[in-house]
């Protein structure tokens, strides 16, 4: 069994800590997303990059909120990741 | 080696052919989502084995389809040439793509496992060894996904794996075709409960 997480999987545990929360703070999705600095900047900007998620401030502090896109592909891969379950593969 | 089939099922089989093919073609949609989120190489394996599949059934069902409607129109077999009848070349398509698939479906877990790809020998030659073939290949794919439920013990597992089953039992069973015509005509069921069983699964997914 492969213990790391795949691509994929980093972008999709980034969007359901989104989509938890509504609006997340950078600081708040790196603890959750277990990720380090470096790399949680290249994914938010892959994610955004995609329209899966926008950047806003409020209240001088920024925050990134999903799209409608975001919703859609968080749907799509819940679909897809319990027929790669249904078959004993791994996503 | 002869196939007997009862003079009613005319017609039964290629429906069931066609019916398999489409829910393999709707299979194979989603695999093929999953495959562009993923790129993994054992998604690619479950999209391309379910449209070789597919692509199988398809072919099957037209080429004995057209068969059959020359029997019931002329009541005679159509002749594709001098040499064999138009369901003999769908049946070459059919065994050269279903026994493409199977093949893909063992490497999809054994990719998994192993990180490269193994060789399976070339042994496939002619009807019987086909189907032998192939429920051996299947049996396999069933063994991977009855240690899935076993694992997870969810409905959308247990329902792929009765359906690989079914379809394992489908070739187990036409291997006795030349025995009984019954056996026929219960192998077929069984390739459709088998599809109908993967459809039920893809449903479920796909509801929400």
């Amino acid at each position: 069994m492969n213990l790391r997480r795949s691509r994929a999987h980093i972008f999709v545990d980034i969007l359901r800590l989104i989509n938890k929360k509504g609006m997340a703070k950078p600081t708040h999705i790196l603890y959750g997303a277990n990720l380090s600095h470096i790399r949680l900047k290249k994914y938010l900007d892959h994610l955004q990059t995609m329209g899966f998620v926008e950047k806003t401030n409020e209240k001088n502090q920024v925050y990134f909120k999903m799209t409608k896109k975001g919703y859609e592909f968080l749907r799509e891969f819940k679909k897809v990741e319990e027929l790669s379950e249904a078959f004993g593969i791994e996503i | 080696m002869s196939i007997l089939i009862p003079t009613r099922f005319y017609g039964f089989d290629s429906i069931m052919y066609l019916a398999s093919a489409i829910i393999g073609f709707l299979i194979s949609y989603y695999a093929f989502k999953l495959f562009k989120i993923t790129s993994k190489k054992h998604h690619f394996y479950l999209y391309i084995g379910f449209t070789v599949l597919s692509i199988g059934f398809l072919t099957l069902a037209l080429t004995t389809g057209y068969v059959y409607l020359g029997y019931f129109t002329y009541k005679q077999f159509t002749a594709f040439d001098t040499v064999s009848y138009v369901d003999d070349f769908g049946y070459w398509i059919y065994y050269l793509s279903s026994f493409t698939a199977y093949v893909l479906f063992v490497l999809m877990y054994l990719a998994e496992d192993l990180g490269v790809p193994i060789l399976i020998p070339p042994w496939y030659k002619g009807f019987p060894y086909f189907h032998i073939t192939s429920f051996f290949l299947l049996s396999y794919v069933v063994f991977r996904n009855a240690t899935n439920y076993a694992i997870k013990r969810n409905k959308n597992s247990f329902l792929v794996t009765l359906g690989f089953a079914l379809i394992a039992g489908y070739h187990f069973l036409l291997f006795f075709t030349s025995f009984s015509k019954i056996m026929y005509v219960l192998a077929h069921l069984s390739l459709l409960a088998g599809f109908i069983s993967l459809l039920a699964m893809l449903v479920r997914v796909t509801r929400k």
